[in-house]
């Protein structure tokens, strides 16, 4: 299957020489000029309001980025199982609004 | 259907949404651009980190898909949606800066024949991360007003209990008249 797939994109990309390929290119290029205006104009004007927060939340998540482990997963997988329980025995054991158990009390 | 029933079934959809944009796409796609070998038309991507992405986008990405079930699950203005949500912020915030991390942000790509493709995003998860410290304000907001709505709707529900307690009352009083009346 994994394969198949691969062949299937190798074939694709086959059907199309170099200069076909460099004018669907240019096409998408031509049609990007016209967003960039607008993507300009969006991120000059939030730029300056949020790249010095992002720089703040860079070093926290630097911070926390350097103390974690790379190379076994046991660890993520782990906390990850933690936080699924956790949810889990929230969800069931404190539903929150229940409108069935309401009734059954008023009964 | 029963609550805990619903809170579960809305949590696993929230966790496979995320497990499939956060995870399987970004995996699926790097893996594939670092298996592609296009016979007859050769493409050679110079970023050779792939491996160092991958795994940070699975190890991270776990953690944001448990998140995801929790806040999927919760209740509306609980503190605890608020607790999973700064949780899944958290979680995105190191999953944003592994990208950056891992070399992914900035990336080449050379085909033969034509030239070289090159694109720089840093600047842009700069941006990104900005947008996470605002949701991050927006999640504590979030636990506040959590806690405060909490606290209204028990106030309201024992105002309602013992308003509920005085009807009662009063009904067992209006028929203890009504049976005087029978009895006169």
């Amino acid at each position: 299957m994994n394969n198949t797939f691969k062949y299937a994109i190798i074939a694709f990309i086959n059907q199309f020489d170099p200069t076909m390929l460099s004018g669907i290119l240019g096409t998408i290029i031509y049609y990007l000029g016209f967003v960039k205006p607008i993507v300009t104009a969006i991120i000059t004007f939030l730029l300056p309001f949020l790249t010095p927060l992002g720089e703040l939340i860079k070093d926290f998540a630097q911070t926390v980025f350097s103390s974690l482990g790379a190379g076994d997963l046991t660890y993520y997988f782990l906390v990850a199982l933690i936080i699924l329980v956790v949810g889990f025995a929230f969800a069931v054991l404190s539903p929150g609004h229940d409108p069935i158990k309401k009734e059954k009390k008023k009964e | 259907m029963k609550q805990p029933v619903k809170n579960v079934l809305r949590g696993v959809a929230r966790a496979t949404e995320y497990a499939v944009s956060s995870v399987l796409i970004p995996y699926l796609s790097f893996r594939y651009l670092r298996d592609l070998n296009v016979g007859g038309f050769p493409i050679s991507v110079s970023n050779e980190q792939y491996d160092t992405i991958i795994f940070w986008i699975t190890a991270i990405g776990l953690i944001t898909v448990a998140a995801a079930f929790g806040v999927g699950s919760s209740p509306k203005r609980t503190p605890r949606k608020a607790v999973f949500l700064m949780i899944q912020t958290v979680a995105n915030c190191i999953y944003i800066y592994s990208y950056k991390f891992s070399g992914a942000a900035d990336y080449s790509m050379a085909i033969v024949g034509f030239g070289t493709i090159s694109f720089s995003v840093g600047a842009l998860l700069n941006l990104w991360m900005g947008v996470i410290f605002l949701k991050t304000a927006l999640n504590l907001y979030d636990f506040i007003d959590a806690i405060i709505f909490q606290k209204k709707q028990k106030k309201l529900r024992l105002e309602q209990d013992t308003e509920g307690e005085k009807d009662v009352e009063y009904g067992a009083n209006n028929l203890s008249d009504n049976l005087g009346v029978v009895k006169k």
